[in-house]
């Protein structure tokens, strides 16, 4: 049996983590790093803290052994465990965005990125800002403009 | 939010439907800036949701109505007015734009794109040296190359005697703003392409008409115009079709979930809806058959298939009346009824954020 290979991830706040390399090339930024032989040992990982990469790191992991497993991991479960893994706060949810988005993991970054717009379905502009903190920059006129050119999609 | 990357953003937003996107532009600056930016808007244009849209012949205003399954009256919403309108005809729809063209003197009038949703009105070029005549048009979207492409067909040397010409068929680029000619449509003698188009299975199709004398009757064969590979061909109606009263009426085109639909009146209790299954193999297949029940008018001219609705359900226009058929309850539920009686116009139309404006990037 083959040795499975590993390598090591350093956050940017000096932790580091070892990983199966076939954890690690979830990341595509990781994957070409590592073929153009660019990658140092251990990997820094610029942007991406230790708490934040331990949970990416968690979700490449399950990814990986879902899609190996013999008897293949049920859908609707990793379905449910991807909907557990988000279950964050949102400063985490959205430092997770930042590094789906840096280390190029599609899947992850799709899954955040959905959960953040299942936070905003249905609610009023208002209650956009509100969740998410956005300060209203419009002048009473600009709002009352943009309002006015979309009437219908309010009705 | 404030720091994500404009693109991230542009990937949260887009996951909102149609009119939810519109509602975004409210929330702040940052929030607007990506709803309009034309890549945004112009990436969306395959949005399957779908709006009810209504309009009455020679009126300004084209409206929304929203269905409510539960309510029995739709809502009557406003999208706005369009002053051009004046004077023009619908000659066919595209992923939510409406193609119009003037119906009495086209030659000095331009035909119009019509963006209901975002109440934008686009004059379009003319082809140079178009011949006297009310020339034919088409306009489809190449998915292969995410085009909008517009075809128009008329006749030159027209002889109005023996109504007989040669056919021409040119296909307007909207990247490049040009013309080009394309192969004309190889029609029978005395046929000429009918003025409206649907744009369905990829292609634009037109009825054709037999010229004969003094009366036009409608071909068992269609024209169509395969927009990505830029092909005339020819599709012929369902053999089962009968000449039940007269073929010529009650007989409508339609697109239904992408695929081009025939609707036809086998006897005067029912409608029968075909669809063209595969457009390669010219395949038809009867996919519904309505049974009216007494309270409906029986004649073949009074039933207008709109639409496939969600949940198994056809919109179907009579009259004054909007209703939704359930295709498994073989059910008529009212769901407006006060849709003008000669002049109703109704479409089911994707909503559409392509924008129409000329410039940088444009959305065509």
């Amino acid at each position: 049996m083959a040795t499975s290979r590993k390598v090591t991830l350093l956050s940017s706040d000096g932790e580091s983590f070892e990983v199966e390399q076939s954890v690690a090339v979830e990341s595509i930024t990781i994957k070409d790093s590592i073929e153009e032989g660019s990658a140092g040992n251990p990997i820094p990982v610029p942007k991406v803290n230790s708490k934040i990469l331990a949970k990416v790191i968690e979700y490449c992991k399950k990814h990986v052994e879902s899609a190996k497993a013999e008897d293949r991991v049920d859908d609707e479960d990793l379905v449910a465990w991807d909907a557990d893994f988000v279950k964050v706060d949102q400063a985490t949810l959205f430092d997770l965005i930042r590094a789906a988005n840096f280390l190029n993991i599609k899947s992850l970054l799709d899954l955040t990125c959905q959960t953040v717009a299942d936070m905003i379905k249905g609610k009023t502009p208002e209650e956009k800002r509100k969740t998410f903190t956005i300060r209203n920059d419009f002048t009473p006129e600009e709002e009352e403009e943009v309002r006015r050119e979309n009437q219908w999609a309010f009705e | 939010m404030d720091e994500l990357p404009l693109a991230i953003l542009s990937d949260i937003l887009s996951r909102a439907s149609g009119e939810s996107l519109l509602q975004h532009r409210s929330v702040c600056r940052r929030w607007r800036e990506v709803v309009d930016d034309p890549y945004f808007r112009n990436s969306l244009h395959r949005l399957k949701e779908r709006a009810l849209l209504y309009h009455e012949y020679k009126k300004e205003e084209i409206y929304l109505m929203k269905i409510h399954e539960e309510a029995p009256v739709a809502a009557q919403i406003e999208l706005g007015k369009f002053p051009e309108l004046s004077g023009y005809a619908i000659q066919g729809t595209c992923n939510g734009l409406l193609l119009f063209e003037h119906s009495t003197d086209a030659e000095s009038n331009p035909e119009l794109l019509i963006n209901p949703f975002t109440r934008e009105v686009l004059e379009l070029s003319r082809a140079p040296d178009l011949s006297p005549g009310m020339p034919v048009y088409g306009l489809g979207f190449d998915c292969t190359t995410n085009a909008y492409k517009m075809v128009q067909i008329d006749a030159i040397n027209f002889d109005k005697k023996t109504h007989t010409g040669t056919m021409r068929a040119r296909i307007y680029d909207f990247n490049k703003r040009s013309w080009r000619t394309c192969e004309a449509p190889p029609l029978p003698h005395c046929t000429g392409p009918c003025h409206d188009f649907v744009f369905a299975s990829g292609a634009l199709n037109w009825f054709l008409k037999t010229n004969s004398l003094s009366f036009r009757r409608l071909a068992r064969t269609m024209l169509s115009f395969d927009l990505v590979k830029e092909e005339f061909s020819f599709i012929p109606i369902p053999d089962d079709f009968s000449e039940w009263g007269d073929f010529n009426v009650g007989t409508q085109m339609q697109e239904l979930g992408g695929s081009l639909a025939l609707v036809h009146r086998p006897d005067n209790t029912h409608i029968d809806v075909w669809v063209l299954r595969d457009y390669i193999r010219r395949e038809w297949t009867r996919k519904y058959r309505i049974r009216l029940p007494q309270w409906l008018p029986h004649d073949s001219g009074s039933h207008y298939l709109v639409g496939a609705y969600r949940h198994d359900k056809l919109i179907l226009h009579c009259m004054r009346n909007v209703y939704l058929y359930d295709v498994n309850k073989g059910r008529f539920t009212s769901c407006w009824t006060e849709a003008d009686p000669c002049y109703a116009l109704f479409w089911y139309e994707p909503l559409s954020l392509v924008s129409l404006k000329y410039g940088d990037a444009t959305g065509l």
